[in-house]
């Protein structure tokens, strides 16, 4: 055999095992546990002290595990809480589901790298010399559109998607011929905020091309919320609160059990009768 | 000298009462007012420890410790409604009467000053909710006004001050029921009437826990509208009490057996308190934040739990879930 022919063989054979090891791994099913990850909105990723606004951070609710995905670190990294460990795990056992979540394959090896610390309220932990941390992001603050909103957090977009809203308020609310503005109050950081607001995401969404249009004033945490001047002047008492503006001239609000169904409530003030059926 | 029956009937004549109806009047009023107090008494002396916890918000436990103040309080509102209830209009009633419900308007009318004047603001929430008020406190000023001191003025009318000062058999009841009240809220506490003191119990449904009130109207259905349908298990716990930090690890290993009702923890905590115990204790259930307004009225100590089934409370119990209850147990059976 002369080493040209030799040289092919194994070439072929490395290809051979290469594309066996690729479609093993591909059958690899995913872990029992370390799967199911969601995209979560709640972390801003820093390494070194700089920004990292591409990396991706998922969290899984039932372990409870935080795994942040980004080329600004060698590896995947897995952060379990109360435990306090990180540990890294290969990118090829990262396998991406069709709706969005992520799980860990079933062979993933997970290599741990140490501890990560509190510091306020953010994560701390070092990843061969670098300093990472998991930062709560900072607040949508002001006037913004439905689509920064789901932008700045994915559980957003994820709840406008699973809520159903009432068809008859909706087909009313395509009919009504006087300019409508709902001007929602939230609060990027409240959790009921994160509930009830794709709520009205998704009436949103169902309106487009209607007479009711629709705008987010982001507030800053407390205690800071409550002194924001344009809360004072509308008094508003808490998050969410969505005011009613009909013709520019405030005809009700939307709060408190009035989020269970926030399109129902809607039809109701501005149409005066409440929708049926829901 | 010899007085003249003309001179000694005289002031007998000015303490008699002037005119039946007035007597009357005077008579119902006090029974009134004394009624007003006693229902006040009723609420607190159940939840004597909520009562001293207001005494210390209020910054009144300068002098005295907030819960012996609670009991000294307790026994002299039982024993003026008592003696105004049992129609004893004489001025060591009516003194201490009026010296009570002044006490009770200068509450009221300080908290409604502070408010007016930005001191105590009525936004000091931390988390997503504003102040869940029931009545504001120009509302509970005048309500208070209208209730207490109409009655105590009227109560004055037609007073009988021929009769005995200390009536025997009805200062008696008095001064037993006030002791009797200061027993029973001494082992209020420990006496199972968790149902009856809070607004918790069997057969309420979810929807019907609500604070605030009109457009602020907030309501446990719509805060885990989860608990509308299916089976729940909920604790309501302060995120740093050992009872609850200690039970973590059994309450994670119920709420991941998926065969269990789901498993909700309510908590007056901000988003940042409620991230610092996901990080630091690791929870795998689903904590809500919810307005002290909407808790405190659940419970007398906290940890508490209900079961709901369907939006309606099936059970209670007072601390933590009994697989939750004795952790270091639970967590011995659990690894055998």
């Amino acid at each position: 055999m002369t080493h040209r022919k030799f040289a092919v063989l194994a070439t072929l054979a490395i290809v051979a095992l290469a594309a066996s090891s690729v479609s093993r791994a591909q059958g690899v099913p995913s872990d029992g546990v370390l799967r199911g990850f969601q995209p979560s909105g709640e972390y801003a990723l820093l390494v070194d002290g700089i920004p990292v606004p591409k990396a991706e951070i998922y969290q899984n609710d039932k372990i409870p595990a935080i795994l942040v995905l980004t080329s600004a670190l060698p590896s995947p990294v897995l952060l379990t809480p109360r435990a306090g460990t990180v540990e890294t795990v290969h990118i090829m056992k990262v396998a991406k589901q069709a709706d969005g979540t992520v799980d860990l394959l079933a062979d993933a090896v997970l290599a741990p790298i140490g501890r990560f610390e509190m510091a306020g309220e953010n994560v701390k932990f070092a990843y061969e010399g670098r300093k990472v941390s998991l930062n709560p992001k900072p607040p949508l603050i002001g006037l913004r559109q439905g689509a920064e909103l789901k932008a700045h957090n994915p559980e957003y977009a994820r709840g406008a998607s699973g809520y159903k809203p009432n068809d008859a308020a909706i087909a009313s609310l395509k009919r009504e011929p006087k300019p409508v503005t709902v001007r929602i109050f939230f609060g990027s950081w409240c959790p009921h905020c994160r509930e009830h607001v794709p709520y009205i995401l998704r009436v949103e969404d169902e309106l487009k091309g209607s007479q009711v249009k629709f705008e987010y004033f982001g507030l800053p945490r407390p205690p800071q919320a409550w002194q924001d001047p344009e809360v004072k002047r509308l008094k508003v008492g808490g998050v969410p609160t969505g005011i009613i503006y009909v013709s520019g001239k405030e005809v009700g609000r939307i709060t408190g059990d009035g989020w269970n169904a926030p399109e129902v409530l809607l039809n109701k003030i501005i149409n005066g009768q409440a929708a049926k059926g829901k | 000298m010899i007085a003249t029956p003309t001179a000694t009937a005289q002031p007998e004549a000015a303490k008699a009462p002037s005119h039946p109806l007035l007597w009357w009047i005077g008579t119902f009023a006090g029974a009134f007012l004394g009624g007003v107090l006693l229902f006040a008494v009723w609420a607190k002396v159940l939840d004597p420890l909520g009562f001293a916890e207001q005494i210390r918000v209020e910054g009144l436990d300068f002098a005295l410790p907030a819960q012996s103040l609670a009991l000294i309080a307790l026994a002299l509102e039982t024993g003026l409604g008592l003696a105004l209830l049992l129609g004893l209009r004489r001025s060591w009633v009516l003194v201490p009467a009026v010296l009570l419900v002044a006490f009770f308007l200068s509450l009221t009318g300080r908290a409604w000053w502070l408010a007016a004047h930005g001191l105590r603001s009525a936004d000091a929430s931390c988390g997503c909710f504003g102040n869940l008020v029931q009545r504001t406190p120009a509302e509970a000023f005048w309500q208070d006004l209208l209730l207490l001191v109409p009655p105590l003025l009227l109560a004055f009318l037609g007073r009988d001050r021929r009769a005995p000062r200390f009536p025997p058999a009805r200062t008696a009841v008095a001064a037993i029921g006030s002791l009797a009240v200061v027993a029973f809220a001494w082992k209020s506490p420990e006496l199972p009437l968790d149902d009856l003191a809070t607004r918790l119990r069997p057969g309420v449904r979810v929807g019907e826990i609500c604070a605030g009130s009109e457009a602020d109207r907030i309501c446990l259905g719509s805060l885990v509208p989860e608990l509308r349908e299916g089976r729940h298990m909920v604790v309501m716990a302060k995120l740093d009490d050992p009872a609850l930090t200690k039970a973590v690890d059994a309450l994670n290993a119920y709420a991941g057996d998926a065969g269990n009702p789901t498993l909700w923890l309510l908590a007056a905590a901000t988003p940042e308190q409620q991230r610092a115990f996901f990080w630091q204790w690791g929870p795998v259930f689903q904590i809500r934040e919810t307005p002290p307004e909407l808790l405190r009225p659940l419970y007398r100590r906290l940890p508490r739990a209900f079961a709901v089934n369907d939006g309606r409370v099936t059970q209670t119990f007072s601390g933590m879930p009994p697989f939750a209850a004795n952790p270091k147990d639970s967590l011995e059976r659990s690894s055998t």
